[in-house]
């Protein structure tokens, strides 16, 4: 069915400074459109002080990262034509900012936070001697996980910052990623697991997948990060045969 | 941000934007997991009976019960005088229940059902957990750490199960096969591919290196490839050979009962 000329209904999240409202707009659509569109058309024709953040419109700079429906997703990614198929008919779609983060204006949050805590993670420390060479299977590995265009949609849906804003004792999927990839780097002979357990908290994540569903890189954050840094750190402090194994063989590591 | 729409809610259960119907998924697979709890529970303590039949000499064994270790010539178990409530599956049956109870899918499945933890993702979670504090697998869920050591003890069980395949397909004129064979065979591959996929089993095999460069490493790279394909699909073996578990009791208890007649195909006489 062809979108053009329908008129479609929208509330989208207005204001500042914490006092924020769900404001009525209608605009005649297009074919083709995806919801970033729709939010220019409101912003030429209604509203030019309309706050929202975005730069590619193509995925990949991560910038436009909003709830629409109640689901995070980037807008330049989502097409129209699946969000008024989902909407049931004569309803408005919704669009609010990310809520985990500090709201700053309309659909514009603060996501400092995330850098912050990237700026503790130790980085690759390379070998001594020059010779750097590894394999394609190793390359793949890690490569994987430098495809996040760090939109934070996965920090932001996150139970554990999200509904109990744990922000102090829980790294976030992003930087658990951010960690995965360089504590699995081939070369890298830096130890990190101590921190990964203590202050970036791995633990409290209880792997409900949420991170993993929204990713719009369709990175597994859960299975080929997350989960994979659990067990090096059972390998590391639950593990008693490991432990053992350790003592016997004179193994020295941090805990 | 604003209050969420659909479902009468109480405090902070259900409240979320979302309009799709989120409930769904949970609501099902908590079904399907207490149905599954009851039945065994109803199997292990209630009516142990029935548990194999014999088909022109050859055994079909319910998956339940396998292995039926009671009547192993090993540590005198054969000869144990037991209790009357003991039997194989109260025996055995902490092995799978524990590789399932924690499995890095399972976990996503009861955290979700059964602690609302969250109930679906952008749900919100019930006042009660926030009272609580959420210590994630910190406090109370630790033990989850200990899969490994389950995913030891149920590939011995797999191994086993295919064994009791085996036992499926010796007839008293010769070899052959029966239903009995097919379920119990579509059984023991699910429960393979299960064991197979499992997280703990794909970082062992070669997760935990870095480098996959010569000899073994190399390797325990090509089987960490090969895993991590199985893996994606961990949650479709986990429900199929859940389901056949059952299945395959039912199967049994049916044909045990006189219900329904197994028959037998001997190819080799």
């Amino acid at each position: 069915m062809s979108l053009k000329g329908k008129k479609q209904a929208f509330k989208v999240a207005r204001g500042e400074d914490g006092e924020t409202k769900l404001q009525d707009y209608e605009i005649t659509l297009d074919e083709g459109m995806v919801v970033l569109d729709c939010i220019h058309r409101i912003q030429h024709e209604k509203e030019p002080d309309m706050a929202v953040r975005w730069n590619c419109k193509a995925g990949k700079c991560g910038s436009c990262s909003a709830e629409i429906n109640g689901r995070p997703r980037l807008m330049c990614m989502t097409r129209m034509s699946d969000v008024v198929a989902e909407t049931p008919e004569g309803q408005p779609i919704e669009i609010r900012p990310m809520k985990a983060f500090p709201h700053i204006k309309d659909l514009v949050t603060d996501v400092q936070w995330n850098y912050d805590i990237a700026q503790k993670i130790a980085p690759i420390n390379g070998p001594n001697e020059m010779n750097w060479e590894f394999n394609q299977m190793e390359a793949d590995r890690v490569q994987h996980f430098r495809e996040c265009i760090e939109c934070f949609l996965c920090v932001n849906t996150c139970h554990v910052l999200r509904d109990h804003e744990m922000f102090d004792d829980f790294a976030g999927p992003r930087n658990l990623v951010r960690l995965a990839q360089y504590e699995m780097h081939p070369l890298d002979t830096e130890d990190r697991i101590p921190e990964i357990k203590k202050e970036f908290g791995i633990e409290y994540c209880n792997i409900t997948r949420c991170c993993t569903e929204v990713c719009p890189a369709g990175i597994q954050i859960t299975d080929d990060a997350i989960i994979q840094l659990k067990e090096r750190v059972v390998d590391r402090y639950y593990d008693p045969l490991q432990r053992i194994w350790r003592t016997i063989t004179r193994k020295k590591v941090r805990y | 941000m604003g209050e969420g729409i659909k479902l009468p809610v109480i405090n902070g259960l259900g409240r979320t934007d979302r309009i799709d119907k989120w409930w769904r998924q949970p609501i099902a697979m908590g079904i399907a997991l207490t149905a599954a709890l009851f039945y065994t529970a109803w199997r292990l303590v209630i009516f142990p009976d029935s548990i194999s039949y014999d088909l022109e000499g050859s055994t079909v064994m319910s998956p339940i019960f396998s292995p039926n270790i009671l009547e192993w010539d090993l540590f005198g178990l054969n000869e144990w005088e037991h209790p009357g409530w003991v039997n194989a599956a109260i025996l055995v049956l902490w092995i799978p229940f524990g590789f399932r109870g924690t499995c890095y899918y399972m976990r996503r499945v009861y955290y979700r059902t059964f602690f609302q933890s969250p109930t679906a993702c952008w749900v919100d979670e019930p006042d009660i957990n926030k009272k609580i504090g959420y210590g994630g697998e910190k406090r109370l869920f630790i033990f989850n750490n200990l899969h490994r050591y389950f995913l030891y003890a149920a590939i011995i069980i797999i191994a086993i199960k295919w064994w009791d395949v085996t036992h499926t397909l010796h007839f008293d004129e010769g070899w052959g096969f029966s239903f009995g064979t097919f379920i119990m065979g579509t059984e023991a591959f699910l429960l393979t591919m299960y064991v197979t996929s499992c997280h703990a089993l794909r970082h062992l095999a070669g997760g935990s290196l870095d480098r996959w460069v010569s000899g073994i490493s190399a390797l325990r790279g090509k089987l960490f490839k090969r895993i991590s394909v199985f893996n994606r699909s961990h949650g479709f073996w986990f429900w199929t050979s859940l389901g056949f578990v059952f299945l395959g009791d039912l199967w049994t208890l049916a044909v045990a009962e006189g219900h329904i007649n197994d028959m037998a195909f001997v190819i080799l006489g």
